[in-house]
């Protein structure tokens, strides 16, 4: 981008500032002024522009500084970009670029891609049909998600939400996929976790973070998840597969309804913009399944929605489950339960997730749902104090099991292949009425055992490609358990 | 409606800059407040007399007076301002030519707004309606040595001999 001089002279069109308004700028002149065009005041600053009338252009800035009356701005006939590259891995950058950690060496992309574009049209797309691990098995065995599939992250705060993305990060990051998170408005200390996690688990090297600050200019924090999204689309149409985090959508959506209302849009719902829903879907619509010239390559989006206790019924958080393929539901009850993760399985939706998956696999899906249904049926029937048969009480029980097995600690991914095996033998030692725990406290031995044990993960991995059925895996079981479980244990 | 505002015509054609439009705008504030012609200039009260006299209009009337300050007022917003940034301070007169040049070429309604830059060297600024457009001697100087650097490269003595 040149200076305030050169587009002076060459386009020859000037504004004055007449009004500013913290984020809005009002300015007069600038005749042939575009949307989303780029401007640049006298004193070097720039921003975008919103909309414009007869007399009067609104102008998006992106600094806190004020800006004197009768300022010079001129119009650059350029529209907004970001940089784009692999000297993106392992950095914490700003919505326009700016490295925000003062790391040595860092050198702006050259290659730069707009952000505002049109999402690509159904022709380009592909059905999703590649199961994303997540490394959670009450997603990857009851709630799975595939590769180019949107899926809403949604709860009250403080229920797990950004434990679940971190994990799903790092179960990604370790199979090579590119991970981005952006953070919108997010407190200092809560970016920097984020980055200590991804540096202490060793992949941040595949990961970049697209960040904004709780005080940083609202101009900025609105670009994040457009930003985000264009680094996106440059990895997939390099040939990667992107896991792709909007941390959160709420906040952004208080942030433009505050610019539309700065800028006297007309106030809808909750004050919120008329066009919030337009904003929110042409973004997500930008992810999915896509045929590449590298060949089928998908942007998986995870946005994340805080509710109020628990109001699912929310003008944002509704909008957004409509424009996704599902939304993973973060119980606060759960949470207060020790549930981890606190993900109520009842209110919670994988509309393409399924069909992801194998026959054994579903078949696993719907054992578990149906059985989790009966279990949680038989709870609420318990707290009526009545005496329980001797059935219910095995159902309770067993539920228990279950819902030890779903639940797992911060920092622990498990991989989809062990998560099968160790249900499936939890499953068979319920059937044959044995009270043993296949998984109990070295669960983590066992997964570093298969991690690094290639003979090991190798027979567990050809158990599992031979069974159809689930019932031909329990038939497995009965046969090979015991020496698979002392493998692992071993 | 016409023969309205040809009332206004000499009051209206006898502001020439920005400052004076502002000024007379704040004197007609003072006016439609209740205040007599006394509380404004001489030179204002005077013009604003001769209107009333030439147009039989009673300056008596409140209701008379009133409506004729209130159209004026919204004359004055419809001004449109060509701002000119000149290396020196223009006198009076070159205002006024100025001016006039601007009534004959384009009408009248427009006003002009001086401002004073040394660092130009000459000739003028022009900024309307949000073009702008550099006749100043100081792009004129850049843009030839702008040029003349490949003129001179091209009659550089030859480095071999």
């Amino acid at each position: 981008m040149k200076d305030f001089k050169f587009y002076l002279d060459s386009i020859s069109e000037i504004g004055f500032v007449e009004k500013t308004s913290n984020a809005i700028v009002y300015v007069s002149g600038l005749p042939k002024v575009k949307t989303d065009e780029i401007v640049i005041f006298e004193t070097g600053k720039t921003g975008i522009v919103l909309s414009f009338t007869s007399d009067t252009v609104v102008v998006l800035v992106f600094f806190k500084e004020s800006i004197s009356h009768g300022t010079k701005v001129v119009r650059t006939n350029e529209f907004l970009k970001v940089p784009v590259g692999k000297e993106l891995f392992g950095r914490t950058i700003d919505p326009l670029g700016n490295s925000l950690t003062a790391m040595a060496a860092y050198k702006k992309p050259s290659v730069t891609r707009g952000i505002n574009v049109l999402p690509a049209g159904i022709l380009s797309r592909k059905t999703i049909n590649k199961q994303l691990e997540t490394g959670i098995p009450v997603v990857d065995l009851v709630m799975p998600l595939g590769f180019g599939q949107k899926e809403l992250v949604i709860g009250d705060r403080k229920t797990g939400k950004t434990n679940f993305l971190m994990q799903t990060i790092l179960t990604q990051a370790k199979q090579k996929h590119i991970c981005i998170y952006a953070a919108i408005g997010k407190r200092r200390l809560d970016i920097k976790d984020a980055e200590n996690f991804l540096i202490k688990h060793g992949i941040s090297d595949q990961v970049i973070i697209v960040a904004t600050g709780f005080d940083d200019p609202i101009g900025l924090s609105f670009l994040v998840p457009f930003s985000a999204m264009t680094v996106a689309e440059y990895f997939r149409d390099e040939g990667y597969d992107v896991l792709l985090i909007l941390d959160d959508l709420t906040t952004h959506a208080k942030f433009y309804r505050e610019i539309s209302l700065l800028g006297k849009k007309f106030p809808g719902r909750n004050s919120y913009p008329g066009d919030t829903f337009y904003t929110h879907a042409k973004l997500l619509e930008r992810a999915g399944n896509f045929q590449t010239s590298k060949g089928e390559k998908a942007i998986t989006c995870l946005p994340v929605a805080e509710t109020v206790q628990g109001d699912l019924s929310g003008y944002i958080q509704t909008n957004i489950m409509s424009m996704t393929d599902g939304h993973l539901y973060f119980d606060s009850d759960f949470f207060a339960k020790g549930r981890r993760p606190a993900i109520n399985p009842f209110l919670s939706v994988t509309r393409v997730g399924r069909q992801t998956q194998s026959p054994l696999k579903r078949d696993i899906n719907r054992e578990i749902l149906s059985f989790l249904t009966i279990s949680e049926k038989m709870q609420n029937f318990s707290h009526f104090g009545a005496e329980l048969t001797e059935a219910s009480k095995v159902t309770l029980a067993v539920g228990e099991r279950v819902i030890r097995f779903l639940d797992q600690g911060p920092f622990t991914t498990m991989p989809i292949n062990l998560q099968i095996l160790l249900f499936s033998m939890l499953w068979d030692n319920i059937l044959q009425n044995r009270n043993v725990e296949p998984v109990g406290t070295d669960i983590n031995k066992m997964i570093e055992t298969y991690k690094t044990k290639p003979n090991v993960s190798k027979v567990i991995d050809g158990v599992i490609a031979e069974a159809k059925t689930f019932n031909d895996m329990l038939k497995t079981m009965r046969e090979k358990g015991e020496q698979l479980l002392s493998s692992l244990k071993s | 409606m016409k023969k309205d505002v040809l009332i206004y015509f000499d009051l209206i054609t006898s502001l020439k800059t920005v400052q004076e439009v502002a000024s007379f705008a704040s004197e007609i504030d003072t006016l439609m407040l209740g205040k007599t012609l006394d509380s404004i200039s001489s030179n204002s009260a005077q013009k604003i007399k001769e209107v009333f006299s030439k147009n039989n209009l009673d300056i008596n009337d409140r209701d008379t007076v009133a409506g004729f300050l209130e159209t004026l007022k919204g004359l004055l917003k419809k001004f449109k301002v060509i701002k000119l940034v000149l290396a020196f301070d223009p006198t009076r007169k070159t205002i006024e030519n100025i001016h006039n040049f601007v009534k004959e070429t384009l009408g009248i309604g427009y006003i002009l707004d001086i401002e004073i830059s040394q660092d130009l060297l000459g000739g003028a600024v022009v900024i309307f309606n949000g073009k702008y457009s550099d006749f100043t001697l100081k792009k004129g100087i850049e843009d030839t040595f702008a040029n003349k650097n490949a003129v001179l490269k091209l009659i550089q003595p030859d480095s071999r001999r």
